[in-house]
C-alpha cells in the first residue's frame, strides 16, 4: 500500500518535473520570501520566471540545471527564487504591496520565459538574461555575478572578454 | 512612435478610427489621501465595474491601512462623482472582489477573504450582510446576472489534489439578504489538474457558461463548459484556445500559455425580446507567440450548443511586437462588444480599447484620459444598455509606486464604426 503510494508519488513529481517547473534539486523559494533570505544572509539572489508548461524552461532544466556542478555552484553562491508566471499565487513586495506572481511578471516584463535575473541582496537588478541557456552560459553569468564584475562592466563587455 | 504612425493612419482613414463613443474626462474614483496605498483592480474575469440602470459601481482592494481589503463605490444617476467607498470585506485579508448589476440600483458582490469566497448585496442603502460561499478554502470569485434566472457565482475551490471550479445560483431575499443555493462542479469526475480563474456569463432560459484556466495537461489552456439547467449539470468541456504546440520542442514542456480568461454575453434579450438566447464573447490572454509576449485573443460561442469558434485576435498589428496584459471584456443586448487591455507599446503602459464590427476588430484606441505619462493598467469595463462605455483602471506614476482607481465614460454616438 505504502510502496504503490510512494511509486504513485513519484510519477507525480516525475510528470510534474516533465512539463516545467523549477529545476528538481534546487532549493527555490517564493519571491517575498527569497527577498527576505538575502537580505538576511547578504547573498545576490538568482530569479527564474518560468511557466507552467514553458518547453524552452523544460530544455534548460534538462539539459543545463541537470548538472551536478551547476546545482552546488547555484545553490553556494544565490538564494534561489522561481516565479510562475501565470500563477495567481500571491506574494508581498518590500513595499508593503501584495501582488500575484503573474502581476511580478507584469511588473518585470517577464513575457518571454525562460527569463534568468540576477539581483543583489537588496533586490537591484545586476542582469537579465531571457531564453535558453547551457550549463557554460550559467557558469559565466556567475562568474560575471559572483566576481563583482557587474560593479565595472556590462555582461556582453564581461563575454566578449572572457579567456 | 507607433501611436503617431497609428494616428497618422487614423487621419489616412477616418472610418477605420471612428470611435463609437465620446469620452468624458477621466475622474478619480477613489485614492489614498496620504498616497501611500496601493490600489487593485484584478478580479477573476475582470469583473470589477457593474451598472444597474443608472447605478454605476466600482469595486477594488486596497491597503490604505496596512491591510489588503475591499472596497466598493457608487456614483448615482446624475451625479459626476463617486460616493466615499464603502469597506466590502471583514477584518482579515481580501482581494480580488467581483461585481454584477442585478438591476433597479441593486448589485451583488464577491470576493476572497483569509482563504474563502463571500458574497453580499450593495444597495443605495448600504450593504447586506455577507455569506460564504463553497465548502472550503477558496478564491477568484466571478458573478453573473440575467433576469429571470437570477444570480450565480463561480469560484475556484481546492479539492483534496486540486482547485475545482464550482458554481451556485445565489438567492437576493428582503432587506439585502442572500442566500445561496447548492454548489455544483463544473466538472464532476476525478480532477487531473488545477482549475481556476473562472468567469461566469448568465444567458437567461437556464443557460451558464462557464471558462476558466486548466492545467491538466501540463500547460495551461482555456476550457468552458455550457449549462442548460441553471448550474446543475455542465456539458464536457470544449477548450476555447487553438492550440498552437506544434511538437516544434522535441519533447520539452507540453504548450503555450494563456490566462486570466473574461466572458461577456451578447445580444441576450436583443433582438428576439427580453430573455432571448444570443451568445458569449471571451477574451483572454494568449502566447502563441512567445516571443513577444501575451496577446490578446477572442473567440465567440454562438447556437444552441455554446460551442465557441475561432480565435480571433483584439490587438492591431502595431500591438504585435508588444505585450498585452489585463484583457477585459463587455457586450451589450445589441451585440456590440468591446474588449480593453494594457500594453506600452507607445513607451509606458496605456490602456487600448478594440471593438467589433462586421468587418472584424477595429483598429485599437488608445483610451482619451487612460493613456499618455505615467502608468494606466488593469482596465475592467462594462457597456450600458444604451451601449455607453464605463471603464474603470489603475493609475500610478511607475510600475512600483502607490496608485489609485480612475473612472472614464464613453458616450454611444452614432457614426462610429459598430
Amino acid at each position: 500500500m505504502l510502496r504503490g503510494l510512494a511509486w504513485s508519488l513519484g510519477l507525480l513529481l516525475a510528470a510534474s518535473a516533465a512539463w516545467a517547473d523549477p529545476p528538481q534539486g534546487y532549493p527555490f523559494v517564493s519571491f517575498d520570501q527569497g527577498l527576505r533570505q538575502a537580505r538576511e544572509q547578504n547573498r545576490p539572489i538568482f530569479l527564474y520566471f518560468g511557466r507552467f508548461g514553458c518547453g524552452w524552461c523544460d530544455m534548460t532544466n534538462k539539459q543545463a540545471f541537470s548538472d551536478p556542478g551547476l546545482r552546488k555552484l547555484y545553490t553556494q553562491n544565490y538564494v534561489l527564487i522561481y516565479v510562475d508566471s501565470e500563477s495567481g499565487k500571491r506574494l508581498q513586495l518590500p513595499s508593503g504591496e501584495r501582488i500575484t506572481e503573474a502581476d511580478l511578471g507584469v511588473r518585470y516584463k517577464a513575457f518571454a520565459t525562460p527569463l534568468f535575473m540576477y539581483m543583489e541582496p537588496d533586490g537591484k537588478e545586476i542582469a537579465r538574461i531571457p531564453g535558453v541557456k547551457t550549463t557554460q552560459d550559467f557558469q559565466d553569468y556567475d562568474r560575471f555575478v559572483s566576481g563583482g564584475h557587474y560593479k565595472t562592466q556590462t555582461l556582453n563587455q564581461f563575454l566578449a572578454g572572457k579567456p | 512612435m507607433r501611436g503617431l504612425f497609428a494616428l497618422g493612419l487614423a487621419l489616412l482613414c477616418p472610418a477605420a478610427f471612428a470611435a463609437p463613443w465620446a469620452f468624458d474626462p477621466a475622474i478619480t474614483v477613489s485614492q489614498d489621501p496620504a498616497s501611500r496605498a496601493f490600489f487593485h483592480l484584478e478580479a477573476a474575469g475582470r469583473k470589477s465595474i457593474a451598472v444597474s440602470d443608472a447605478w454605476v459601481a466600482i469595486t477594488w482592494e486596497d491597503n490604505r491601512d496596512g491591510v489588503s481589503r475591499c472596497y466598493v463605490a457608487l456614483k448615482a444617476p446624475g451625479k459626476k462623482i463617486f460616493a466615499d467607498p464603502l469597506r466590502v470585506s471583514g477584518g482579515r485579508e481580501a482581494f480580488e472582489p467581483a461585481i454584477v448589476g442585478l438591476g433597479q440600483g441593486r448589485f451583488a458582490l464577491a470576493w476572497e477573504e483569509d482563504g474563502r469566497v463571500w458574497a453580499r448585496l450593495l444597495a443605495a442603502d448600504g450593504l447586506g450582510k455577507p455569506i460564504t460561499l463553497g465548502a472550503g478554502a477558496a478564491a477568484q470569485a466571478s458573478l453573473a446576472y440575467a433576469a429571470p434566472d437570477g444570480l450565480f457565482a463561480a469560484w475556484s475551490e481546492k479539492n483534496k489534489t486540486y482547485w475545482q471550479v464550482k458554481v451556485a445560483r445565489l438567492m437576493p431575499g428582503r432587506a439585502s439578504a442572500l442566500t445561496a443555493g447548492r454548489a455544483y462542479p463544473v466538472e464532476s469526475g476525478k480532477l487531473e489538474g488545477d482549475q481556476s480563474y473562472p468567469s461566469v456569463a448568465a444567458l437567461g432560459a437556464k443557460k451558464l457558461v462557464v471558462a476558466w484556466e486548466d492545467r491538466r495537461a501540463g500547460h495551461t489552456r482555456i476550457l468552458s463548459s455550457a449549462s442548460r439547467n441553471g448550474g446543475a449539470r455542465f456539458a464536457p468541456p470544449q477548450q476555447i484556445n487553438e492550440a498552437a504546440w506544434r511538437g516544434q520542442m522535441s519533447g520539452f514542456g507540453r504548450g503555450t500559455g494563456v490566462m486570466r480568461v473574461a466572458l461577456s454575453p451578447y445580444g441576450v434579450g436583443g433582438a428576439g425580446g427580453a430573455g432571448s438566447v444570443g451568445g458569449v464573447a471571451a477574451v483572454w490572454a494568449d502566447k502563441r507567440d512567445f516571443l513577444a509576449g501575451y496577446d490578446v485573443y477572442t473567440a465567440f460561442a454562438r447556437g444552441d450548443q455554446l460551442s465557441f469558434g475561432a480565435n480571433e485576435k483584439a490587438q492591431d498589428d502595431f500591438g504585435n511586437e508588444i505585450a498585452q496584459w489585463h484583457p477585459a471584456i463587455s457586450a451589450d443586448r445589441k451585440g456590440r462588444v468591446a474588449v480593453a487591455w494594457d500594453d506600452d507599446r507607445d513607451g509606458t503602459p496605456d490602456i487600448w480599447l478594440a471593438w467589433r464590427s462586421a468587418q472584424g476588430w477595429s483598429d485599437n484606441l488608445a483610451v482619451p484620459g487612460a493613456s499618455g505619462p505615467g502608468v494606466q493598467s488593469d482596465p475592467a469595463l462594462i457597456l450600458d444598455a444604451a451601449g455607453n462605455l464605463h471603464l474603470a483602471w489603475i493609475e500610478k506614476t511607475d510600475l512600483n509606486s502607490p496608485s489609485r482607481i480612475r473612472y472614464g465614460f464613453g458616450r454611444w454616438v452614432d457614426g462610429g464604426d459598430k
